[in-house]
């Protein structure tokens, strides 16, 4: 058996051509970042409202929650390309936490708002359906962007890694569509944006991990 | 013997860890690591900051190399330990493999091998499924071997993908056991004989079917072309840029499981 091993090896050495080392992960990170948010400004500035939103930052729940889905999503894109790389610790999945409670508790009192003023609504649950057609279109590019640049280095912790590429990519949707509707979150809203995010996560973990794996 | 400040914290804090390298229970500071439980993060240092001892080092962790002819000589001196800790010169021969210096890469590979089957260990008592992991975790630290950080420890990164490949080991062998489990007696209870020569042809295919799926990727590779392709070591060793000795050894096993799952279906 370790005669097969030192075979292998010899045969591993031969093959030993040069290869270029990665950048560091955080760099990697940076610049799908720096990339991403330079498309996402671009898509605010022509399609979004941007006066509404710098009004809106005065309601201290709106700028939490837009705040927390800015922080959630590169917390979890560094997360992740952290993570694809062997040896790293675990505890890595943790960064995007933070951002992601600051956006649940900044949606939530958004919640709370919009019922006080107004009720529960007509109950319609599909009455956010654009909210969740809006975080599928913008994440599902940015998750396969996210795909494209784990793979070349992913081979240990493809869950975690695959679960917070997800969110990521969700989580900056969902910060974009925060300047494509300048209102409050009601509690409906908030529901399809939580779908809406699961449903990323759970595609990559899916479909991302599947071809993660066969790569 | 004089006991440094670092070295009491680390004993205070690490009381598993060795302080010195012990050559005789275990061949070389890196197996001494992966046995003490450091492989992760700053443990290693609980090692690293043990007294240097060069003359037991130095000579041991040269591994001689079958065919050194075969291979370019190394672009500097590189190979011999020089004083140096072990974790720099794990550094410092990646980077050389990085760059194309096979030797260096062949000497790396070797000491890895011992650290892995260390690691390994832990998880498989069987001597064969340790050695598959071994193979398998080399494989991925050459295909991966461009995810290396220059100037990061290279022992977590290897470990990582060690420990990752070993519990893809165990879970292939749960799910092989799990087959074993399924065919059981009363399964086959109340058939007729028509239907039983029936359902045992068709349960055939798929307990081949079932079997293939507890191999490893490169053990149903071997299998897919040497035994359903047809091709020559030498054809199949082109295809899959394994080599001979490799595909032989991964169709060896992969007969040797293939035949346990297959023969514990039957029994049953």
């Amino acid at each position: 058996m370790r005669d097969d091993t030192d075979a292998l090896i010899e045969k591993l050495a031969r093959d030993g051509a040069p290869v270029k080392a990665l950048p560091p992960p955080l760099v990697r990170a940076g610049t799908f970042i720096a990339i991403s948010f330079a498309v996402m400004g671009v898509v605010a500035a022509f399609a979004g409202d941007i006066d509404a939103v710098w009004s809106n930052l005065a309601d201290l729940a709106f700028a939490a929650s837009l705040a927390g889905a800015l922080i959630a999503g590169v917390a979890a894109i560094f997360a992740a390309v952290v993570l694809s790389v062997p040896g790293r610790s675990a505890s890595w999945g943790l960064l995007p936490l933070p951002g992601a409670l600051l956006w649940l508790a900044g949606s939530g009192v958004e919640c709370l708002q919009s019922v006080a003023a107004s009720g529960w609504g007509d109950g319609d649950p599909f009455a956010s359906a654009a909210c969740f057609r809006f975080i599928a279109t913008v994440g599902v590019p940015l998750a396969l962007g996210l795909y494209f640049l784990l793979r070349r280095s992913v081979a240990t912790h493809l869950t975690g890694v695959t679960a917070l590429a997800g969110l990521g990519a969700a989580m900056l949707a969902a910060a974009l569509l925060q300047f494509m509707h300048a209102h409050g979150a009601n509690p409906v809203d908030l529901a399809t944006h939580i779908v809406a995010v699961s449903l990323l996560m759970v595609l990559m973990m899916t479909l991302g991990r599947r071809a993660l794996e066969g790569k | 013997m004089k006991v440094s400040r670092s070295q009491r914290r680390d004993r205070r804090n690490f009381p598993g860890a060795r302080n010195e390298y012990s050559s005789d229970a275990l061949g070389t500071p890196f197996e001494a690591m992966a046995e003490t439980n450091i492989i992760d993060g700053g443990w290693v240092f609980a090692i690293i900051a043990a007294p240097r001892r060069p003359a037991r080092l130095g000579p041991a962790l040269v591994i001689p190399f079958p065919e050194r002819r075969t291979l370019p000589e190394p672009k500097a001196d590189s190979i011999e330990t020089s004083g140096e800790t072990p974790t720099a010169r794990w550094q410092r021969l990646m980077v050389a493999a990085q760059a194309g210096d096979q030797r260096c890469y062949a000497v790396l590979l070797q000491e890895a091998a011992k650290f892995v089957r260390v690691i390994a260990r832990r998880y498989h008592a069987d001597g064969g499924a340790v050695e598959d992991v071994v193979q398998e975790t080399l494989l991925s630290v050459h295909r991966i071997r461009h995810t290396y950080e220059p100037g990061r420890p290279v022992e977590p990164w290897i470990a990582a993908i060690a420990k990752a490949r070993a519990i893809d080991a165990l879970r292939a062998r749960k799910r092989r056991a799990a087959v074993e489990q399924d065919i059981s007696p009363e399964a086959m209870e109340g058939v007729t004989d028509g239907a039983r020569r029936a359902d045992d042809r068709l349960s055939a295919h798929s307990d081949i079917a079932t079997a293939m799926e507890t191999l490893s990727p490169g053990q149903r590779a071997a299998v897919r072309l040497l035994k359903i392709d047809e091709l020559t070591l030498s054809e199949a060793s082109r295809v899959s840029g394994q080599s001979v000795p490799a595909l032989k050894s991964l169709l060896h096993r992969a007969m040797l499981s293939l035949r346990a799952s297959l023969k514990g279906g039957r029994d049953a």
